[in-house]
């Protein structure tokens, strides 16, 4: 493994579970299970943070990949199923599920993220805690197949008697199909292998179709919050108004909207000044 | 990156040409001094965060997020990086040197 895919893996690794310990301890009565449930979080986190120490002070790409081989991943989506199953019919379940799934772009287990999201649609499809489990889908569309992660969040946004699944589901399917991060992933559709032209063709079909899928979250659902209360509030309406934009000001072909800036000497300028001239607008920073 | 940049700025300084850096590092203090010791030359918007205004207007996830917009003002490439970029960059500038027909 060479060390630009150690540190995209670490990045996954880092990124990957966006809820805190806070996100899962809103569930009341305290009980066992859900007692159970912020503990393993709790642990998780700490595997996360030894785990960025250790590889920081891993010296050699042996060492580093040494660090991410001995991860305690396996463990703990071990842990988390036989959580799911203990609390079977309960939030907790539903999030123990969607740890087991998001965990899986670090284990490599297609089979149990597929019997994670199997058990969520079959058994919790009802339940208004299904929520909790629908934004770590698209990422997990690597190892479910994209056609079934995006055939379950449809289902989701149909079936869910509660508007904040519906909107959850809404956001997180155009998620999956607005950004070419997922769909570029993707060589056969049904079974049938695309070839180049086919495969540009079905990717910008899919960013039309996740570009709806936002539009609809903001026409109907943009009261909706995130799952993760640790989240500003409004940051499922402000992404979705986001990729909108870019859908339909920001793609090659179209005229770039204007805007205005200020230089650090205090000047003020304008994208329109250029025209007239090639402009390379760069996003960049150090940090 | 940066490298590449001032190549290309230095290369196309006659030319129809401007590089527009959007910078997410802090204010125009912090950045005038990050332009300094890196000798960037190039105009700069002063967008302080990750979440600035533009960053957020142009739903600018990653970094460095790249746009080359023709001289009449059309998207006509997007990340684009490197040599890929210098050559695209060369090829709209002849593009709008180009009488019109």
């Amino acid at each position: 493994m060479n060390s630009w895919i150690s540190c995209c893996l670490l990045g996954v690794a880092l990124l990957a579970s966006p809820n805190s310990v806070d996100a899962r301890t809103r569930q009341a009565p305290k009980n066992d299970a859900s007692a159970e449930f912020d503990a393993l979080v709790k642990q998780l986190d700490l595997a996360r943070t030894k785990l960025q120490t250790d590889f920081e002070k891993a010296k050699t790409p042996e060492e580093q990949e040494a660090v991410l081989r001995d991860a305690p991943w396996t463990h703990f989506q071990t842990e988390f199923k036989s959580l799911a199953t203990k609390a079977a019919g309960t939030d907790v379940a539903v999030r123990a599920w969607n740890e087991c799934l998001e965990l899986s772009s670090m284990t490599n287990q297609a089979e149990l993220a597929k019997e994670a999201l199997d058990t969520l649609e079959h058994d919790y499809l009802k339940l208004e805690g299904l929520r909790f489990a629908l934004l770590g889908v698209p990422r997990a569309s690597m190892f479910l197949g994209f056609t079934r992660a995006e055939a379950f969040l449809r289902r989701v946004a149909v079936e869910s008697p509660h508007h904040s699944v519906q909107g959850v589901a809404l956001y997180a399917l155009g998620d999956l199909l607005a950004s070419p991060w997922y769909s570029s992933e993707v060589g056969e559709v049904d079974g049938v292998a695309l070839d180049a032209d086919a495969k540009a063709k079905w990717i910008e079909k899919k960013h039309a179709e996740g570009r709806e899928s936002f539009a609809r979250f903001l026409a109907q659902y943009s009261d909706v919050v995130p799952p993760d209360p640790s989240w500003p509030k409004d940051r499922l309406k402000r992404v979705a108004e986001g990729t909108l934009f870019e859908c339909d000001h920001l793609q090659v072909g179209m005229v770039a909207p204007d805007f205005e800036a200020t230089d650090v000497d205090g000047a003020k300028w304008k994208l329109a000044d250029y025209r007239g001239k090639v402009v390379v607008v760069d996003f960049w920073g150090f940090w | 990156m940066i490298p590449h940049e001032k190549e290309l700025v230095k290369l196309l300084a006659k030319e129809p040409f401007a590089l527009l850096g959007i910078n997410s590092d802090g204010d125009a203090a912090k950045l005038k001094t990050i332009l300094a010791d890196n000798g960037i030359t190039w105009r700069q918007a002063v967008d302080v965060t990750t979440s600035g205004v533009l960053a957020t207007k142009w739903n600018v996830h990653g970094w460095p997020t790249i746009y080359v917009i023709d001289a009449k003002g059309v998207i006509r490439f997007r990340d684009l990086r490197d040599d890929a970029l210098a050559d695209a960059v060369r090829g709209l500038v002849e593009e709008a040197k180009r009488p019109a027909k």
